[in-house]
């Protein structure tokens, strides 16, 4: 090892010395990378990669029926019961790399001679699904270890044994001599390491040689194999001996051109070595935005044509045209929120958030300084049922003392869900539009209501609708800049119930605005 | 297949040349990734725009250098955009102070030096590990670097300083590399000769 270090240390210059060691290093991809880059280079030819797939999933329907064999399923379960119910003290059978390094080839002998021995198993490559060459060893191997697993959390036995990178990494195809590994639970740590035995490489003059005694030690600790609590409290008191039986390969003979070993140690390093993803995770965005915004209204006379008996002052009443009866004008309006975005694939976004809104139009009316009788007409669209509410107020919509300028205005609290739909852009900008629904609550606000003749202006808050629903709809163009992205748009947003509820003038406030957000990915 | 073979039938976007081509130069530019990347997912993504970026641009190729060097600069400014993608890397490249590295024994198999010395890289902080990637192994310079990378010449430098002192110390402390012993001497009698 010493001479290792020594020959390899640098002469020159640090920057050499990592240049040369990272230049060395090599890794192959999965056949995923090359078929997504084919796909893109050839778009036309999709077609054998989906017949692939068909032929893989009919493939892999055949393994699944194959493998709901009862017979073999019931034989492997009754062997691994009977062998981890026995006692606490188990050992191990491995023959790791009879034809590649990482095999598991026999599990638990145990002191009531109940032994199981699992035949050599090929390549396990197979656990990544590169190399399914035998099928009967792998479906044998997958229902071994499931069994032993269940089985060994639910006797609080620990059984089974996890085989994986670490056995592999640079274990020669021909060790022979067997290897005592002792496995013991330390208390003192939460996390329960079961490792597999790992040979040191020493380099001669001539070759490269396997130095047995070393496999004792443990390089890679670091592979956790989960323990239930159960099977924690049995380890803890328990010492596993584990007895390496043979091993079989060749040794590298030229260590300048990568050999299965090292590729395999590569690609099942980084394969167990993978951060647990998160999938959430650069695909959501959160979200600030403010949206000055104009607001108006729509007026829409229900109990229009209508009337009540034969009170003709009634039907005359409904008659008249509501938007031409008032002079009401757009005022300022303002929503701002947050929001979450998240990426469901390269053109579309679905958002949440909570947004606050506030709502105002201006109506100009005369106070006439003293309350004058009227009425307001109210209408159950349920049974069709037309009828007035008498009121009285000072405001007028005709003349009156003074001139007075009303305003009906909500605050509200709005809970908008939305897609976004990119249209086009590059790195930097793109364009979007999107759509929102927005369940709303009407927290507070005034409401001045014409009344039946139009003559009046009737003040009363309890007629607000606190629940309403609004839709939103805005294009917008998302710059990105030094880790935030800036979004300016027009906004639409639309309520689409009535403000009022029995209220026979439907009322439904639409907003244009400028919506201006940033956002950064979490 | 002759390197000219791979190169007339990626011209005309033959799909067998450029399989060809990719089989003989992905190992390594995965390895060029996953030295940026945080894991083999986001190397093997980086690969993957890298590689649609190379036979679209491959006509732009002239045989004027080699055709690895040509593909390895593609590759690692696809590295470079997909990370800056990422609003943490700006965040984390203009860092210039970063906690210490501490890597136990255990953590790296010792099994080839190479795999142990990437995988040590890979440890670094993400401004430090980039900044180091790209001055040390890639060859390029702290200006261009600062222009890659959108940060000040100045900090390139301090972040290369930052990164080499840690991942030395580190690979001192893992005895691959030896203290430069002669050095410190030599220095000490530079300093009692002044």
């Amino acid at each position: 090892m010493l001479e290792k270090m020594e020959s390899n240390n640098p002469t020159t210059s640090f920057e050499q010395f990592i240049k040369e060691q990272s230049d060395e290093f090599r890794m192959y991809p999965s056949k995923r990378v090359w078929n997504s880059v084919y796909n893109n280079l050839h778009p036309g030819r999709r077609w054998p990669s989906i017949s692939m797939c068909i032929v893989l999933l009919t493939t892999l329907l055949l393994v699944g029926y194959l493998n709901s064999n009862t017979r073999s399923h019931n034989n492997i379960e009754n062997t691994a019961h009977n062998a981890t119910a026995s006692n606490q003290t188990s050992n191990f059978l491995l023959n790791p790399f009879a034809d590649s390094p990482s095999n598991i080839t026999a599990i638990n002998s145990q002191s009531v001679n109940q032994s199981i021995t699992f035949s050599t198993f090929n390549n396990t490559k197979a656990v990544e699904g590169n190399n399914n060459k035998s099928v009967n060893s792998n479906r044998f191997k997958k229902i071994a270890s499931t069994q032993f697993y269940k089985k060994a959390n639910s006797t609080n036995n620990i059984n089974s044994i996890y085989s994986n990178k670490g056995s592999n990494s640079t274990m020669p195809p021909d060790i022979s001599t067997p290897i005592s590994v002792s496995i013991t639970a330390d208390k003192s740590n939460s996390k329960k390491y079961i490792s597999a035995p790992q040979p040191s490489l020493i380099e001669t003059e001539n070759e490269p040689q396997w130095n047995s005694s070393k496999v004792v030690k443990n390089d890679l600790d670091a592979i956790p194999m989960p323990v239930s609590p159960s099977a924690k409290k049995s380890l803890t008191e328990t010492s596993l001996s584990v007895s390496v039986i043979t091993a079989s390969s060749n040794i590298p003979q030229n260590k300048n051109i990568i050999s299965e070993t090292d590729k395999s140690w590569i690609e099942n390093y980084a394969l167990y070595n993978r951060p647990v993803a998160k999938k959430w995770k650069g695909r959501v965005d959160w979200q600030a935005y403010i949206t000055p915004s104009i607001v108006y209204r729509n007026l829409h006379n229900n109990a229009a044509g209508k009337y009540t008996g034969n009170n003709l002052q009634v039907r005359y009443n409904n008659n008249i045209d509501v938007n031409r009866a008032v002079k009401q004008s757009p005022s300022l309006g303002l929503e701002t929120g947050i929001a979450l975005k998240y990426q469901l694939s390269k053109v579309l976004k679905i958002s949440g958030g909570v947004q606050l809104n506030y709502t105002s139009y201006s109506i100009h009316a005369f106070d006439n300084g003293h309350p004058n009788t009227t009425s307001l007409t109210m209408y159950n669209n349920k049974n069709d049922l037309l009828y007035e509410v008498s009121k009285s107020t000072p405001y007028s919509n005709y003349s009156g003392l003074e001139a007075a300028n009303l305003h009906n205005r909500t605050f509200q609290f709005s809970i908008p869900m939305g897609l976004d739909l990119k249209l086009a852009g590059n790195d930097n900008v793109e364009w979007y539009a999107g759509t929102t629904i927005q369940p709303t609550y009407v927290i507070a606000g005034k409401s001045y209501l014409i009344s039946s003749d139009a003559r009046n202006y009737v003040k009363d808050n309890s007629m607000l609708n606190h629940f309403n629903m609004n839709a939103g709809f805005e294009t917008y163009l998302s710059i990105k800049k030094s880790g935030y992205t800036l979004q300016v748009g027009p906004q639409f947003r639309s309520q689409l119930f009535s403000t009022n509820k029995l209220y026979s003038i439907q009322e439904r406030v639409q907003t244009f605005g400028l919506k201006i957000g940033i956002s950064k990915k979490l | 297949m002759t390197e000219e073979q791979m190169l007339a039938g990626c011209f005309r976007n033959d799909a067998a040349s450029q399989d060809a081509l990719y089989g003989r130069f992905s190992p390594r530019m995965l390895g060029v990734c996953y030295r940026f990347a945080k894991n083999r997912e986001d190397a093997e993504d980086m690969l993957q725009e890298g590689f649609i970026k190379v036979f679209c641009q491959i006509h732009q190729f002239r045989n004027e250098g080699a055709l690895e060097g040509w593909i390895r600069r593609i590759i690692v400014h696809t590295c470079i955009n997909i990370l800056k993608k990422n609003k943490k890397f700006s965040d984390c490249v203009d860092i210039t102070q970063a906690s210490g590295l501490s890597v136990r024994e255990e953590n790296i198999p010792g099994i080839m030096q190479a795999k142990e010395v990437v995988e040590l890289i890979r440890m670094l902080p993400l401004g430090y590990k980039t900044v180091l990637n790209l001055y040390a192994i890639e060859g390029y310079s702290h200006k261009e670097i600062g222009f890659m990378l959108d940060i000040e010449e100045s900090t390139s430098r301090s972040q290369y300083t930052r990164a080499k002192m840690m991942l030395e110390d580190v690979l001192i402390k893992k005895k691959i590399l030896q203290k430069p012993k002669e050095k410190v001497i030599a220095g000490r009698i530079s300093m009692v000769g002044n």
